[in-house]
């Protein structure tokens, strides 16, 4: 059964992208298809760490769920730039990217229209089913708007991304009990920036006594990802670097099914 | 022309000292320690060490301070080096105030000795917790959240969730 992740923040420059990103290319490197939705396409979006060429796209999610093209055209195969050379002979791992347009506008007019989560739902199954994917992530807009909410719906998986900051802070709290309110069934905490000097520990501790909820790892500030300025995938660039250890982690609680509530 | 004593020996005892991380964005002290009665502080990313500074760029056991030959000395230990105003040091004696860097990319670190600096200690010291100072305002997040779950669209959102979850369930 594939699983469908979405990965949220706050605010902006969190490093949601980043990590979106990496988790994609470390769990489809552990053998499985991934894509990712892209829907933060305005901001330095996933198409430039995968160094997807703008121009290059031509369709976007909304096209596909609209009925106005195929999977195909709406998909990008980053296999090539974000894994390296796979075996031809065998289906896994792949990795797609898929632009989306859905922006607040459009999802005003689609709720309005009666485009449902129902609807939004049936095309992400389609989506799953043709491009037969394992792993699904969802890179959602910044803040609480009704296409976070209707990420979350549709999601097996929650992952919020929160500085240790106050606005940050306050906001994911938000997020967090409308999670719960959605009934999401897995949701979890990075911590991303973490300052040097932090005790990380402590920190991991006291945020998941804050919300509730656990904390799949403390990502420290990192000056070689500074350094990167979203140049491209640090996993890839540092494979044993500790930050990418973490990383590891967080992708491994990915690869785990999804709680199923007992009936 | 004695030789100076085996490193860490107690010639006179050695007096206590003050180690300060420093913030990347702004220079203030983030986490304090004050070390009295060694001879030998090891810095370095690994537990245990009795300088543990949790950052990628510091290795495991990347220096030492080390009181011999009657003053502390900044030792070099991992691959990734100290610097001092930016110059690359193996070994270093410390007569004051001295600030370094763990590795190029690393935290900013600041000598004293303890005692020569308690007057302004006061005033520079905050000590690690700031996390501490994070805090969520419960009746702002369930303002904010009623606004949200009070509208048709959520309600609407949450039965068709319901829905969806029941089917998937049933057919996963
Ligand atoms: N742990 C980190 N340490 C240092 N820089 C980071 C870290 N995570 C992200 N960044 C940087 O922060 C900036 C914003 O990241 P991005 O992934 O685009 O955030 P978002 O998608 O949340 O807006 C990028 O320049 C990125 O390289
Ligand atoms: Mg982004």
């Amino acid at each position: 059964m594939s699983k469908i992740i979405s990965t949220h923040s706050f605010r902006g420059g969190t490093g949601k992208s980043n990590l979106t990103a990496n988790l994609a290319v470390l769990v489809a490197r552990a053998g499985y298809r991934v894509a990712v939705i892209d829907t933060d396409i305005q901001s330095p979006g996933i198409h430039v760490l995968f160094r997807l060429d703008p121009s290059s796209i031509k369709h976007s999610l909304n096209d596909f769920l609209w009925g106005r093209c195929s999977i195909q055209a709406a998909s990008y195969d980053v296999t090539a730039s974000a894994i390296g050379q796979v075996d031809e002979s065998t289906d896994r791992p792949r990795l797609f990217l898929i632009p989306s347009s859905i922006n607040a506008g459009e999802l005003a007019r689609i709720l309005r229209e009666g485009y449902d989560v129902s609807r939004l739902n049936d095309g992400l199954q389609d989506l799953l089913s043709q491009l037969r994917l394992d792993f699904l992530f969802i890179d959602t807009h910044p803040g609480v708007n009704e296409e976070t909410l209707l990420s979350i719906a549709v999601s097996d998986s929650l992952v919020l991304i929160v500085r240790p900051d106050q606005q940050d802070f306050q906001g994911t709290a938000v997020a967090v009990e409308l999670a719960r309110k959605l009934e999401v069934p897995e949701m979890f905490l990075v911590v991303n920036k973490a300052l040097a000097g932090t005790d990380f520990s402590v920190l991991k501790d006291f945020v998941e006594s804050m919300y509730r909820v656990d904390v799949a790892a403390v990502l420290p500030l990192n000056n070689e990802m500074v350094e990167m300025a979203s140049g491209g995938i640090f996993s890839n660039r540092y494979p044993e670097h500790p930050f990418t250890r973490e990383l590891k982690r967080v992708a491994e609680r990915i690869l785990k099914p999804v709680p199923q509530p007992i009936a | 022309m004695g030789n100076p004593p085996p490193s860490g020996t107690t010639a006179n005892t050695a007096r206590g000292v003050v180690v300060q991380l420093l913030s990347p964005t702004n220079g203030m002290v983030l986490k304090t320690w004050k070390i009295a009665g060694k001879n030998k502080i090891s810095i370095g990313r690994e537990t245990g060490c009795d300088i543990e500074v949790l950052d990628p760029f510091v290795s495991r056991k990347h220096a030492e301070l080390v009181h011999n030959d009657g003053k502390w000395w900044l030792v070099s230990q991992g691959r990734n080096g100290i610097l001092v105003h930016n110059l690359r040091v193996e070994e270093i004696p410390l007569h004051g105030e001295v600030t370094f860097r763990l590795g190029s990319a690393g935290p900013e670190m600041r000598f004293l000795l303890e005692g020569a600096t308690e007057s302004n200690m006061a005033t520079l010291c905050v000590d690690t917790a700031p996390i501490t100072i994070f805090m969520v305002d419960e009746a702002k997040v369930q303002n904010e959240v009623g606004a949200i779950t009070a509208r048709e669209e959520f309600r609407r959102l949450q039965e068709h969730v319901r829905e969806l979850r029941r089917k998937r369930q049933s057919c996963g």
